[in-house]
């Protein structure tokens, strides 16, 4: 991974309105303690990310946007590699921060996933 | 009006959005979401056209991976949201100012016709008005 490489993020259907995913597409769940998990982009291209999650991971997903390392490292988010998930696995790292830090970064995601577009949809 | 913005409005639409929220299940995000409880939309339906102005910005709601509700207001630099817990009715609000450190939590009983005018000044004061 580079400053540029992108890190591609599924967006559930329910969160989707008028084409534009909300910030919880950026912002861990509880059960994720603190880490969202994403695609590596310089292992694998937005519609076959689109294509383990829908299938083989069996999830639903409306779509693929994308966030670059460099943006998620502006917000001081670290990310890691997770191949032990699967080899593109990584995650973007929220622990330790408080309800509203986490609004806030992921708040600045969404706007630059958003301004990039969508990567992929089916 | 456009029919684009019509149809921006009517998407919308807090109890029609919470309505297309009955029929999730449980697994419905990742193998893991909570489906809201359909009872606890009822009661937010009927309670926010009750007591949620209709001359102020509608929200985007959304369900959350706990079962919950989430409504987000966004004007210029101001964020407004709140997540509702449709089993204790609480609303546990967060508005911040994404161009300062400004912001303010506050958990609000949702059962109490006063914390829906307290949330109806906060959207006035920071999401309302032409933009």
């Amino acid at each position: 991974m580079n400053a540029e490489t992108l890190l591609y993020r599924q967006v559930n259907p329910r969160w989707v309105i008028n084409g534009e995913p909300n910030s919880q597409t950026f912002m861990p769940t509880r059960k994720d303690q603190g880490l969202l998990s994403v695609y590596d982009g310089d292992k694998i291209a937005p519609a076959a990310s689109w294509q383990h999650f829908t299938g083989v991971l069996g999830y639903a997903s409306a779509g693929v946007v994308a966030v670059s390392l460099n943006e998620c490292q502006a917000q001081q988010l670290a990310v890691h590699p997770d191949p032990q998930s699967f080899p593109e696995h990584a995650l973007i790292d929220f622990t330790g921060l408080s309800r509203s830090q986490r609004e806030r970064k992921a708040a600045r995601l969404k706007a630059a996933a958003i301004a990039r577009g969508w990567q992929f949809r089916p | 009006m456009t029919a684009e913005k019509i149809n921006l409005l009517d998407s919308l639409d807090v109890p029609a959005r919470l309505a297309e929220f009955r029929d999730l299940a449980d697994g419905w995000l990742e193998g893991t979401g909570l489906a809201p409880d359909p009872a606890g939309l009822d009661w937010l339906a009927a309670a926010f056209a009750r007591h949620f102005p209709d001359t102020l910005p509608l929200p985007h709601t959304y369900p959350t991976a706990e079962g919950e509700i989430r409504m987000e207001w966004t004007r210029d630099n101001n964020v407004c949201i709140l997540e509702i817990n449709l089993a204790d009715h609480c609303g546990n609000w967060l508005w911040f100012d994404q161009n300062s450190a400004a912001e303010q939590e506050r958990l609000l009983n949702l059962s109490d016709p006063a914390a829906w005018q307290w949330l109806a000044a906060q959207i006035a004061a920071k999401c309302a008005g032409p933009q």
